[in-house]
């Protein structure tokens, strides 16, 4: 399988914040969730892989090209949909069909505007009149209709209602349909990349902590509901990557699958306590617990 | 390359509606008053003015981050800017002709021609050295910094028109001004061009 992107050591320093070392690849046919709080470094993280901003170190390579977004014949093969509306908010969505195509030479007009139809966009309304559902609807019906290969997202479901984001979730599962196609997808609303990411790249205080296929992910971790107690048993301790204390006990992220640690519990002789309870964690509790509150 | 004029000529559209309507009004106080200022004013301002609109309105959209991600070339998203303010000049320079020529034809004592080459050479002036200072100056620091240069840039035609007159050898005469003039603007905005394509290669855009 071609690897669409891959990002190798990326560096950016700012003076209050540093994307440090980052290092990524995504195959054809795949999705790629981007997730972290707010400042973890996502929207850096893509704009530098959109040649916005200069890196400090490190590369970027698009379709086996190492030049990257400086070539305009790979500018041709992607999307871009930010996470606010980038047209002039006087335009309209016929507007901004014409300019685009005088921008992309494989311009489909004809799938503009079926898409515009399709996520029933007035094509004379002006943008500053439409939802912000909509806005986000028209920059998803503009990033597509060059026929790209590669969508890169920056947070383009939040502030959107379950409807419209469950039905943008639909859109992009569309578009991955064949193996020649990718997205990277930055979110920090998990519960999306939980339904359509088949890799999950977690980015936190601009280190990236890991990038897994989802599948692996479930492997890889595993969420202990506990007493506090349990907790400083030295076998748990080591493999212990984040702990929340509660009013009624303890959740600790475990660095191994749900079945090695009721193993674990079970070989001594832990697994009997009433209050531990594993399960497989989901993204939120990831995205919460991964190194916080560890003593 | 298309594309982006298309982008500006959109933008202009809801303007040039606004503009037609000042244009009316302004013209039918010069007319009432024998007076041309004012629609001279209103020519001068509007064009030397518009360029600086349309940078701020991509500003405000975030549009030239969006646009280096398309096939488009940064260098020409900074040339596309000078292309406009070529439009916007000779649009300026025929409109201004023809209300001039209109108005000497209905008072030739209060509109002579005269005014209105004025009005050209100085609409020349203002679009040209304007422009080739803010654009930029915009690009690097944005809108807000750029008005203030702009606004303090408008201070130097000025001081130049003054030291013309005052300073000028007799020898010299007014065609070898205009000529000298013309020859400094061409000379600023080449410069400007470069500058704005060497800082759009190299800018972070949000």
């Amino acid at each position: 399988m071609e690897t669409i992107l891959k990002v190798s050591n990326l560096t950016k320093r700012f003076s209050d914040f540093a994307l440090q070392d980052v290092s990524l690849s995504l195959p054809g046919g795949a999705i790629m969730g981007m997730i972290g709080e707010n400042g973890a470094g996502k929207t850096t993280m893509i704009r530098l892989i959109l040649g916005l901003m200069k890196r400090d170190a490190g590369e970027v390579s698009l379709f086996g090209n190492p030049e990257g977004i400086k070539d305009a014949g790979i500018r041709e093969q992607i999307g871009v949909v930010f996470d606010d509306c980038r047209f002039h908010c006087t335009f309209n969505a016929m507007e901004v069909g014409k300019i685009h195509k005088n921008m992309y030479p494989h311009w489909d007009g004809e799938y503009y505007r079926h898409l515009c139809s399709r996520f029933f966009l007035p094509e004379k309304k002006k943008i500053k009149d439409y939802s912000k559902g909509m806005k986000m609807k028209l920059s998803i019906a503009a990033a597509l209709s060059h026929h790209p290969k590669l969508l890169l997202l920056d947070e383009p479901t939040s502030g959107l209602d379950p409807v419209a984001r469950d039905d943008l979730l639909e859109i992009f599962q569309d578009f991955i349909s064949d193996e020649e196609h990718s997205i990277v997808f930055s979110s920090h609303i998990t519960s999306d990349l939980e339904k359509i990411a088949d890799y999950i790249a977690f980015l936190k205080k601009g280190k990236l902590c890991f990038s897994l296929e989802k599948e692996e992910l479930r492997e890889s971790f595993s969420l202990l509901q506990c007493g506090e107690e349990l907790l400083r048993w030295e076998p748990l301790k080591e493999k212990t990557a984040g702990i929340r204390k509660g009013r009624f006990g303890c959740e600790a992220l475990l660095r191994c699958g749900a079945a090695e640690a009721k193993k674990l519990l079970a070989q001594e002789g832990k697994g009997g306590e009433i209050t531990a309870v594993v399960e497989i964690p989901s993204l939120e509790d990831i995205m919460l617990l991964y190194e916080g509150g560890l003593n | 390359m298309k594309g982006l004029l298309l982008k500006d000529v959109y933008l202009l559209k809801r303007f040039g509606r606004i503009y037609v309507v000042m244009l009316i009004a302004y013209t039918a106080i010069s007319i009432f008053t024998d007076s041309s200022g004012f629609i001279m004013g209103i020519n001068v301002s509007m064009f030397s003015l518009l360029p600086f609109t349309l940078i701020s309105q991509d500003y405000s959209c975030h549009w030239d981050g969006y646009a280096v991600t398309t096939p488009v070339y940064r260098r020409d998203i900074a040339i596309e800017k000078y292309i406009v303010v070529a439009g916007m000049w000779a649009i300026g320079l025929a409109i201004t002709l023809a209300v001039g020529v209109v108005t000497y034809l209905i008072n030739p004592e209060a509109f002579p021609m005269e005014d209105t080459w004025g009005t050209m050479v100085g609409l020349t002036l203002m679009i040209f050295f304007n422009n080739s200072i803010t654009i930029p100056t915009m690009l690097k620091f944005g809108p807000e910094k750029g008005r203030l240069i702009m606004m303090g840039s408008l201070v130097i035609p000025m001081l130049g028109i003054v030291a013309l007159v005052k300073f000028l050898p007799e020898s010299f005469g007014m065609l070898g001004a205009l000529l000298g003039a013309a020859g400094v603007l061409i000379l600023m905005f080449v410069i400007s061009i470069r500058l704005s394509v060497h800082i759009m290669e190299k800018l972070d855009v949000s």
